[in-house]
C-alpha cells in the first residue's frame, strides 16, 4: 500500500517541484554532495530524489513515534541521519537489527549452530 | 526412543565439528596480538540498553565528555524494538562530534584498530539466524594465546569470550564493527574512501563542522587523493564559502580530471567570470 502510494505520488510531486522552479532541489543548488559522489550508482541531486528522501524521512519519523519514541525526539533523531541512511531505514525499521539484550547462549541454540556448521550448511567463518 | 536418536545425531555432530573445521584458531587469522586496551572505560548496561552503554564506552574513550548511557538513550533506544538501530549508533556518534569509521569484516581489521589504540564497537547475534538476539559490545583485546576475545559487554567489565563464539556471533551479525575517531585523528587502518564514507553523512545532515574537519584531515593525510579535495570543496560550499569551495574542486580536478560530479559542481557555481582552467 505504502509502496503503491509512493510510486504514484513521487512522479507527481517531482513534477510539482519542477514547476515550482525546483524550489526544493535548489536547497542543494545543484551541487553534488560527498555522499552522492561516493555512491556507486551515480548521484541524483534532482527534485525526484529530494522528494523521495523527504518521504522516507516522514516515514521513519512516524514509525519511530509509533514505536514509542517521543515525537519531538523522533524528529530530532531523523534529522541527524543522512538521506541515504534514512532511505535505507525506511520500510526496514521493524526488521533491522536492534541490539538490546545480552543473553547467555542457550544450550540448544548452540547445538543447532554447531550442527549447521558441521554439516556445512553455513559457511560463516569464510575469510574471517 | 526418538530422544535417543536425536541425542545420537547431536553427539555425532559435536564429534564432527572437532575435525570438520568450524572457527579457525584466532592466531591463524591475525598477524599480531594487540596489547589490551586497559584504559577503555566501562559502562555496565541496564535492561535493553547495550547500545547506549557500548556507544558511551567508545565515545568517552575518544575524549567525548558528558555522553553517558542515560544521555545517549534518548537518541538510541527504540522502545518497541527493545534495542538500538545500527544507523542510529553511527548517527549518534556523529552527533557527538566523532567519525564512526567502519571496519572490514575480518579479525585482522579488529586487530589493526586495537593496535592503533581504538576500542572496537561490534554488533553480535547471540541467537540463531532465524531467532536473532542482537547485542552491542566493545572489543578491547584479542588473545590468541588463550583463544579468547575480551569485551566490555553487558555487566561484565572484562568478558572473556571464547574466540570461536565471538567469531560466530559477530559473523551472524554481518561482521559489523566501527571505531569512533575524532575528526582530526584518522585511524591508521582507515583508507581514504572509508574515511570519507564515514564522514559524508555528517555533511548531508548539516553537521558541517564535523564534516569539514574530517575532510581537512583527509587532505592532510592523502594530499594526492582527488576525492578528499572534492569532499572538502563540498563542505566549504555547504558552508557558503563558494570561492574556497571552487578552489578545492579545482584541486580535485588537477588530481583526477575524470571526476564528473566535481566538474558539474564547478559549472553549477560558475558566476560567469572566466575560469582559470589553463592547464587542465
Amino acid at each position: 500500500m505504502q509502496r503503491m502510494l509512493r510510486t504514484a505520488v513521487i512522479p507527481f510531486l517531482a513534477l510539482v517541484f519542477c514547476f515550482q522552479g525546483v524550489a526544493a532541489a535548489a536547497a542543494g543548488s545543484g551541487v553534488v554532495g560527498t555522499e552522492a559522489m561516493l555512491a556507486e550508482d551515480a548521484p541524483a541531486a534532482d527534485a525526484r530524489a529530494t522528494v523521495q528522501a523527504q518521504l522516507a524521512r516522514d516515514d521513519v519519523r512516524a514509525q519511530m513515534a509509533a514505536m514509542g519514541v517521543d515525537p519531538d525526539m523522533a524528529a530530532e533523531r531523523v534529522a541527524t541521519l543522512s538521506d541515504a541512511e534514512v532511505q535505507k531505514l525506511a520500510g526496514n525499521i521493524e526488521s533491522a537489527p536492534a541490539g538490546g539484550d545480552v543473553l547467555a547462549v542457550v544450550g540448544i541454540v548452540f547445538v543447532v549452530l554447531l550442527i549447521l556448521e558441521a554439516a556445512g550448511v553455513t559457511d560463516i567463518f569464510k575469510s574471517i | 526412543m526418538a530422544v535417543r536418536g536425536a541425542a545420537a545425531v547431536v553427539a555425532a555432530a559435536l564429534g564432527l565439528t572437532g575435525c570438520l573445521g568450524g572457527a579457525p584458531p584466532l592466531g591463524s587469522v591475525i598477524d599480531r596480538a594487540p596489547v589490551e586496551l586497559v584504559g577503555t572505560p566501562f559502562h555496565p548496561q541496564t535492561a535493553l540498553q547495550c547500545g547506549p552503554a557500548a556507544l558511551a564506552t567508545v565515545l568517552e574513550d575518544s575524549g567525548v565528555r558528558g555522553a553517558g548511557p542515560e544521555a545517549l538513550s534518548d537518541r538510541l533506544f527504540l522502545p518497541e524494538r527493545g534495542g538500538s538501530l545500527q544507523a542510529e549508533m553511527l548517527a549518534t556518534a556523529r552527533h557527538h562530534g566523532r567519525v564512526p569509521v567502519r571496519l572490514a569484516g575480518n579479525m585482522q581489521a579488529i586487530a589493526d584498530a586495537l593496535a592503533g589504540g581504538d576500542p572496537v564497537l561490534v554488533l553480535q547475534n547471540l541467537g540463531t539466524p532465524w531467532t536473532p538476539v542482537w547485542h552491542y559490545a566493545v572489543v578491547v583485546a584479542l588473545r590468541p594465546d588463550a583463544e579468547t576475545v575480551i569485551l566490555r559487554s553487558g555487566r561484565e567489565r572484562r568478558r572473556h569470550e571464547p574466540a570461536a563464539d565471538f567469531m560466530r556471533s559477530w559473523s551472524l551479525a554481518g561482521r559489523w564493527a566501527f571505531v569512533a575517531a575524532p575528526p582530526e585523528r584518522i585511524p591508521a587502518f582507515a583508507d581514504v574512501r572509508g574515511w570519507l564514507t564515514a564522514a559524508a553523512p555528517a555533511e548531508s545532515a548539516g553537521q558541517l563542522d564535523l564534516a569539514l574537519a574530517a575532510y581537512e584531515a583527509a587532505v592532510a593525510r592523502w594530499p594526492e587523493a582527488a576525492l578528499a579535495h572534492a569532499a572538502r570543496g563540498n563542505a566549504l560550499h555547504a558552508r557558503g564559502d563558494v570561492t574556497a569551495a571552487r578552489a578545492a574542486w579545482r584541486a580535485a580536478l588537477e588530481r583526477d580530471p575524470d571526476l564528473k560530479a566535481v566538474r558539474d559542481n564547478l559549472a553549477a557555481t560558475a558566476d560567469g567570470s572566466p575560469e582559470p582552467t589553463g592547464g587542465m
